[in-house]
This record gives structure tokens, sequence and C-alpha cells, in this order.
């Protein structure tokens, strides 16, 4: 009978995974805590979007962060932002944690790739911006 | 329609995305648009941002469970992240010069083609047929896939599954492909990381899933501070969407090791089926058959 495959799973692969889950969980729930308290927020506050208001695009319009810089102090609009601003972070953080852990097992190939990758990324943010 | 209704709607259609995108890899982007535009009327640029921050959500909503559970093939996400996130670059500084709508057709036409396809089980044995490729066994000469330890296991009812991976360097140039499309026609990046690692690379499907699940969290990250730049993300509508895109998909990663990849592929084909009628759609309006609207509004 032929030896079945077993491929052992490359030592720290247990970190690596369980320190991924946990990040991605906690930027996750984070968004979704914020999230929450925010359209709770706008909720009680009777602040909620209205559809009407998004039928046409007004470009040029301001972005949502200058929009929220200009008002002061914190209100529900502001943590909703909040709450999108942890969600496009988590993916980003994911690599870097990624990085960093690849580093101390000594992997070099890998944190080789996620520089490239995190390379590429800021180049598509340079590139878009441009 | 009272705005608690709107939202109401909103977070249960996002969950629903969610729940689909998470089972599928396709992220629900897919789902989302269409439903914003037609059902509620929001305009295209908006629902398209709406819709980036719903296939985050539901790539990080699920991917923890997927990556703790051991579905996900992290190293080879890794991998083809290179390709996806420098297809991206190259999709951005190319979608000026060549006509994106032609390609949004063929792509189209290419999806219909799948999605009749791909609801067909794949042939018995590729698997070993992968596995004769590599011809290696545990102690094979060091291929590519060896060398960047891309083999892994796969969590089944009767435990863990050795799987190999194979023809590494086609599936980067596929997934440099997805990533050149993501950015020039807007979707459809999912669906191509799927089908190279499930038809191309022969992995297991719910791997191909899980792993492209993993990737599209990057992929949408890369482009998504462009929309909050233009405008075009609106924290009333984004924290709904986000919010059930993260329901859908917590319950998605709960569902996913439970059902049976055949009905997990019939889901994914009627998924793609729908995105290919939409391509078709974006592709006509764009090379100018249908109102300029659409396509124009794309990214």
């Amino acid at each position: 009978m032929s030896q079945p495959h077993n491929y052992s799973i490359p030592s720290g692969h247990a970190r690596l995974r369980t320190t991924l889950a946990m990040l991605l969980n906690a930027g996750t729930l984070l968004a979704l805590v914020l999230g929450i308290i925010g359209l709770g927020w706008a909720m009680l506050n009777s602040e909620l979007m209205d559809p009407r208001s998004l039928r046409v695009f007004v470009a040029g319009s301001p972005s949502a962060i200058s929009d929220v810089a200009k008002s002061s102090g914190i209100d529900a609009q502001a943590i909703m932002l909040a709450s999108a601003l942890v969600l496009m972070a988590t993916p980003i953080l994911r690599v870097l944690a990624s990085l960093v852990l690849f580093a101390s097992e000594r992997d070099w190939l890998y944190v080789g790739i996620c520089v490239v990758v995190l390379g590429g990324l800021a180049l598509g943010a340079i590139g878009v911006v441009h | 329609m009272s705005n608690e209704v709107f939202i109401l709607l909103v977070l249960c259609t996002s969950a629903l995305a969610g729940l689909v995108g998470s089972l599928t890899g396709l992220g629900g982007g897919i789902i989302l648009t269409p439903i914003l535009v037609l059902g509620f009327g929001i305009d295209l640029r908006y629902a398209v941002g709406a819709s980036l921050i719903a296939v985050i959500a539901t790539s990080s909503g699920s991917a923890a469970a997927y990556v703790r559970d051991g579905f996900t093939n992290l190293r080879l996400a890794m991998v083809l992240e290179v390709a996806t996130v420098f297809g991206a670059v190259a999709g951005a500084l190319l979608a000026a010069r060549v006509p994106t709508g032609m390609i949004a057709l063929i792509f189209g036409v290419v999806m219909l083609w799948t999605a009749w396809n791909s609801s067909t089980k794949r042939e018995k044995g590729s698997q070993a047929a992968a596995e004769a490729d590599s011809t290696h066994g545990p102690h094979a000469p060091a291929t590519l896939e060896t060398r960047l330890r891309l083999h892994s296991t796969e969590p089944t009812p009767t435990g863990p599954k050795s799987y190999l991976v194979s023809r590494l360097p086609l599936g980067f140039i596929i997934m440099f492909g997805a990533g050149v499309l993501s950015a020039m026609v807007g979707i459809g990046s999912g669906i191509v990381k799927v089908l190279a690692m499930d038809k191309l690379m022969r992995l297991p499907f719910k791997v191909s899933t899980t792993t492209s699940n993993f990737m599209i969290g990057v992929t949408a990250a890369a482009s998504v501070g462009i929309y909050l730049h233009r405008g075009q993300l609106e924290p009333g509508l984004v924290a709904p969407v986000a919010i059930g895109a993260m329901c859908g998909s917590f319950l998605g990663a709960k569902l996913l090791p439970r059902i049976k990849v055949s009905t997990l592929r019939v889901v994914f084909a009627i998924i793609v089926g729908v995105a290919g009628v939409q391509m078709i759609f974006k592709g006509a309006s764009m090379v100018g058959l249908l109102g300029k609207n659409l396509g124009g509004a794309m990214p």
C-alpha cells in the first residue's frame, strides 16, 4: 500500500493562523461595534440616511473625511466613518502582521513576499492619487 | 420609503451578500451593487463604493474563522497576492489606454460559459491528476510549490486531508489577470481567483473559495482609498452595508464546514451566471450599445 501524502504543517503555521484569525476578528468586531453605535446614534437623532440624497452623485463633492473634519466634535457620521476606516485598515494590517511573524521565524522568503505585497499596495495608492 | 425601512432593507440585502460572498469566495459586490442601483435607485458610484466596503467586511468577517479552521491556504494566498496587487496597479495604468468595454463584454461571455461549465462536477480523480502532475510524493525533488511550502491540508468531516498545489506559475499569471480585471472593470476578480485555484491549480473547492475570500480583502483595500477620496463612500450608507455584510459573513463561516461541495458549486455557478449578465450589460454600455450612463460611471 502506498504511503499517503502527509505534508506536515510548517512550523509556526499554527501561530500564524491564530494571530491572523485574532487580528481579523478584532478588526471586524471593532468595526461592527463602531458601526452599530454610529447607526444607533444616527437613528436616535433622526439623522438616518435618506435614500433620496443618494440618487445623484455630485462629482467633486467633499469626501466623508473632510465633512467629518469640518464638523466640531464627534457625531454619528464620524463614528460610522471610523467604522469604515477600521474595516479598510484590517486587511493591510493583516499583511503587516504576517510580515512580522515571518520575520520572527526568520522565514526571509515570505518576509520578502509580504514586503512586495505591501510595496504593491503603496504603489497602487501613489498611482491612484496621481 | 421611510429612512428606517430603507436602512433595514439595506442591512438585510448586505447580510445576504455577505453570506453568499463568504461561501463562494466572490465577495458579494456582485449581488449588492445591482440591488442598490436597481432596487433602491442609488447612484452607481455610491453603490460601488458601498459594495467595496461590503467585500472587505465579508472577507475579514469570515476569514478569521476560515483561517482558524485551516481552510485558507495562507502561504498560497500571500504568494498570489503579489500577482493580484501588481495586476491591479497595471490595470489602473492600462484602463485609460485600452477599450475596457470590449474586455467586459468578452469576459461576460466567458463567465456565462463558465457558469454553465462549473455547475458540473470537476472530473473525478483530478486531484489524483494533480498529484500525478507533481509526481512527487512526500520525498519529492523540490518543485517550486514544494520549495514555497504551499502543499497543505484541508479539514474534512473525517479529519484533515492532504492536498497538493500544482501549476503555480500558470495560476500566478491568471491572478495577475484577475488584478488587472478588477482594476479595469470593477467586478469579477473573485470569480477569476476561485476558478484559477479550482480548475487550474486543482485545489479542493473549499480551499479555493476561502483562499480567494482571504485575498479579495487586500485587493479591495488597495483601491478603496480612491473611492473615499472621490466622495463615493457615504458613511450613512456604508455603515449599514458593512454591518449587514459582517453579520452575513459570520453566518457563512459557520455554515461552510457543513455545506456539501456540490451545493456550493451550484450556488457559485448561479452567481457567476448573474455576474456574466452584469458584465455583458456593462461592456455593452461602455462600448455604446446601451445608454452611456452605466458604463461611464464604473471605476
